[in-house]
């Protein structure tokens, strides 16, 4: 019994079990296709020992290769193969070529997309010689498998993570320095998951209907009408995302880990350039530390610079779904960033302009970034050339035809009235700083009121049917 | 080696509380507004939308009078042109389709609909009316029907409660369309717009899956069976016939459904036929790739649509001379 005991205070033990139920937890959503992730965390923890070790720049380079061609192809063989295959197969159409290749039907494993960019940055960082290989294989593979940032991210790099589970062990003389959790920690992480799961559960999935009501069937539709589904599917994803990212954040803050901020108020963005640094920010830091920095990033010419921007979120798109509608996302936004650049270029002056400092100017920067980034949710949004083409030259071309929107808006009153009232809630957080940890930081009863008011909110617009994380699909 | 976590047990019991507090007060609603809310006073107060009275006081004794019953996807059903086309002064039918109806709330019309003693209901059914669940991972049947008592206390769609209070205390003017309806003669429950449009091309839809698949208490699909199969029953026992027919689904929803709902629905019908008695119309597929519906449940009710008309009017005739 001591024994027992003593083997479950023991930190390792710990380490272990929360090893096995981050396994659990994603054999539960993906079954067999646990194998992949475990591949992919063997295959890392001895390619980054072997890069480590190695003194010949030559074979850490082809280490490196195959620890990156491992975690691509995996990557690539389950999300790319059936879009290569009917690609391959249109073309085949076109020139009339009998034999089409059948379709894989390969099922897409539960966020390979966020595992594999995970392990990459830690080879690469070994590599960089920024990081220390794990000596041990369990803190490694807990590294991967973190169950709270595992389905969806946040991104998290080795560099960030590992330390804070060395940090918890001392190993000197059989020593084990305590794990604590603090009051802070819990009442802090408790507090962003329940303002995660409001965001989730209350405004994205009361505003899905909305925009899926317009993007449905959006031919035919007024401008003003698909502007209106346009600004409810910009909310409803970002309230999807960054609710499941502070659910994630504030699991992960319970068990003491930090995981890093993933979003900073982007519709609040003066400029494209400005919206990638609050947007899905661990994959925007990931892009231009992994793909844009190594490509050159801004220290080549200007047309190089572009070039750069434009294939970054190029592959950023396609990193969302085998699909072109992403890859027009990604592109319309390497193309805001590169025009943004372009222009800073040529009058450097602008940057530093009083009226782009005055609270107007920003105002003006904030409505035309928004205004694009809108825009580009409208690829992201619908399924197919015809149903974008229109809804982005409604968009664009706006017909000032009130009477249907009017009709939309009263057959949607429930999903109106909550829009709006995000805008508004969502203004005021801008102007607060900080707000959720001032309130994880009240006292314990006022704390309990406002917790109270989160779940009946979240409870009194629960419908049943929740909608899947949109995430999730990539 | 030690171990210590210091945290304060209040913080971890708040959260808990806030739960337990939001679940009981949910639950309260439910069975008190919502009780009364699921009530339904479509079925109680049976107003006909023309003559803003009873429609069940009305004199059937002048015709063979037959009964249409169902959800929206009835609802469709232009019954001005069924009866043209069986074009019979001795026979009339009427439409009574309700939206979002179930049998469950279907039930409680049953007196008066025994009163009006139809000679005929033809009562079009579908996988929504019974929300047969998407797999079969569910507990066993027995256990399930057990927890069915329980789990009709437990607050299944609060939202609903929540935006019919709302929708009770605004003013009745507020925010409503002052569109007036569009009706159609003898369908006396249901509204229809003003202009309504031609039937539309559809996409395939990622929301299909998500409806289809959303569905996952037992409970809710042997209700409905049951209040089904007392209807029929109860009919039958007062000597109108009823016959069943299953409503029309695009392609594109039947698709996203599961082996498991479509082997469930076929042995819901199969037990209707063999144990009721009850004979059976299969429409579910019959336009399924046609280029007839308003969305990807309901055909559309534009004059151009005769088809469904054509064979609703079709199984009337039939099952009138017979």
């Amino acid at each position: 019994m001591c024994s027992t005991v003593a083997a479950i205070k023991h930190r390792k033990f710990q380490h272990v079990f929360l090893l096995l139920s981050s396994y659990f937890f994603f054999y539960y959503t993906s079954n067999y296709l646990i194998v992949l992730l475990i591949a992919s965390t063997i295959l890392d923890f001895y390619l980054g020992k072997a890069i480590w070790k190695t003194t010949d720049v030559a074979r850490k380079k082809i280490l490196l290769i195959i620890s990156l061609a491992g975690n691509l192809g995996l990557l690539g063989f389950f999300k790319y193969a059936d879009f290569a295959i009917l690609q391959f197969n249109l073309l085949g159409n076109n020139f009339n070529l009998a034999n089409e290749f059948p379709f894989l039907n390969l099922a897409l494993p539960i966020g390979i997309s966020f595992y594999t960019f995970q392990t990459i940055s830690y080879t690469v960082d070994i590599y960089r010689g920024k990081l220390k290989p794990s000596e041990s294989f369990r803190e490694f593979a807990l590294f991967v498998a973190f169950f709270p940032q595992l389905v969806a991210g946040p991104i998290v790099r080795a560099s960030e993570f590992l330390p804070q589970l060395r940090g918890k062990i001392e190993i000197g003389g059989g020593n084990l320095k305590q794990i604590i959790i603090h009051n802070s920690n819990l009442k802090l992480g408790i507090t962003i998951m329940a303002f995660g799961f409001l965001k989730k559960m209350f405004f994205a999935d009361n505003i899905a209907p909305l925009a899926n009501d317009v993007f449905s069937n959006p031919v035919g539709m007024d401008s003003f009408t698909i502007i209106l589904g346009t600004i409810g599917f910009g909310i409803q994803i970002y309230c999807d995302f960054s609710g499941y990212s502070d659910i994630a954040i504030g699991a992960a803050l319970i068990l003491g880990f930090k995981l890093p901020v993933n979003f900073n108020k982007p519709y609040f963005a003066t400029s494209p350039a400005d919206f990638w640094r609050r947007w899905h920010i661990s994959l925007s830091s990931w892009l231009r530390d992994y793909l844009y920095i190594p490509l050159g990033g801004s220290k080549k010419s200007g047309g190089r610079t572009y070039f750069n921007l434009a294939a970054v979120m190029f592959l950023g798109g396609l990193w969302h779904g085998a699909s072109w509608n992403f890859v027009i996302w990604g592109m319309l936004h390497g193309a805001y960033l590169a025009i943004h650049r372009l222009i800073l270029d040529k009058f450097p002056n602008l940057k530093d302009h009083w009226f782009f400092h005055s609270k107007i100017g920003m105002i003006v920067s904030i409505f035309i970034t928004q205004y694009f980034v809108f825009l580009a949710w409208i690829p992201f949004r619908v399924k197919n050339t015809d149903d974008m083409l229109y809804s982005m030259q409604k968009y664009v071309m706006i017909d000032f035809q009130f009477s249907e929107v009017i009709q939309f808006i009263i057959s949607h009153k429930e999903s109106t009235i909550i829009l709006m009232l995000f805008i508004i809630l969502h203004f005021i957080s801008f102007r607060k700083n900080n707000l959720i940890e001032k309130i994880s930081k009240i006292n314990l009863k006022s704390w309990f009121v406002i917790l109270l008011i989160i779940s009946l909110t979240i409870a009194l617009f629960y419908d049943g049917n929740p909608e899947d994380f949109i995430y999730f699909r990539f | 080696m030690n171990f210590k976590i210091t945290t304060n047990i209040k913080i971890i019991t708040i959260p808990l509380l806030a739960l337990i507090i939001t679940f009981i007060l949910l639950s309260a609603i439910e069975n008190s507004i919502g009780s009364k809310l699921h009530e339904n006073t479509q079925y109680k107060n049976t107003i006909d939308q023309f003559t803003k009275k009873d429609f069940f006081l009305n004199d059937f004794t002048e015709k063979r009078t037959m009964f249409l019953l169902g959800s929206s996807q009835v609802q469709f059903i232009n019954v001005t042109q069924v009866n043209n086309l069986i074009n019979n002064d001795d026979i009339l039918v009427y439409n009574l389709a309700i939206t979002s109806d179930v049998p469950v709330n279907r039930i409680e019309q049953l007196e008066k609909i025994i009163s009006a003693n139809p000679e005929i209901v033809f009562y079009g059914i579908s996988y929504r009316d019974f929300q047969i669940p998407y797999d079969d991972e569910l507990l066993p049947s027995m256990k399930q029907i057990n927890l069915c008592s329980i789990q009709s206390n437990f607050p299944t769609n609060p939202k609903f409660i929540t935006i019919n209070f709302m929708q009770k205390i605004t003013p009745k003017e507020f925010l409503v369309s002052k569109e007036k309806p569009n009706l159609i003669k003898n369908t006396p429950f249901a509204e229809y717009v003003t202009n309504i449009p031609q039937p539309i091309n559809l996409v395939d839809d990622e929301r299909i899956p998500a409806i289809t698949q959303s569905w996952n208490n037992n409970c809710v699909m042997y209700e409905n069976i049951s209040a089904l199969n007392t209807m029929i029953s109860e009919l039958q026992n007062n000597n109108i016939k009823i016959v069943i027919f299953t409503t029309p689904l695009h392609k594109f929803y039947l698709d996203s459904l599961s082996n498991y709902q479509k082997e469930l629905f076929n042995e819901i019908l199969d037990n209707l036929t063999k144990k009721q008695g009850v004979r059976i119309y299969e429409l579910e597929d019959k336009y399924s790739e046609l280029d007839m519906w308003r969305d990807h449940m309901h055909i559309s009710i534009h004059e151009s649509v005769t088809k469904y008309n054509e064979d609703i009017a079709s199984i009337i005739i039939k099952e009138s001379e017979i």
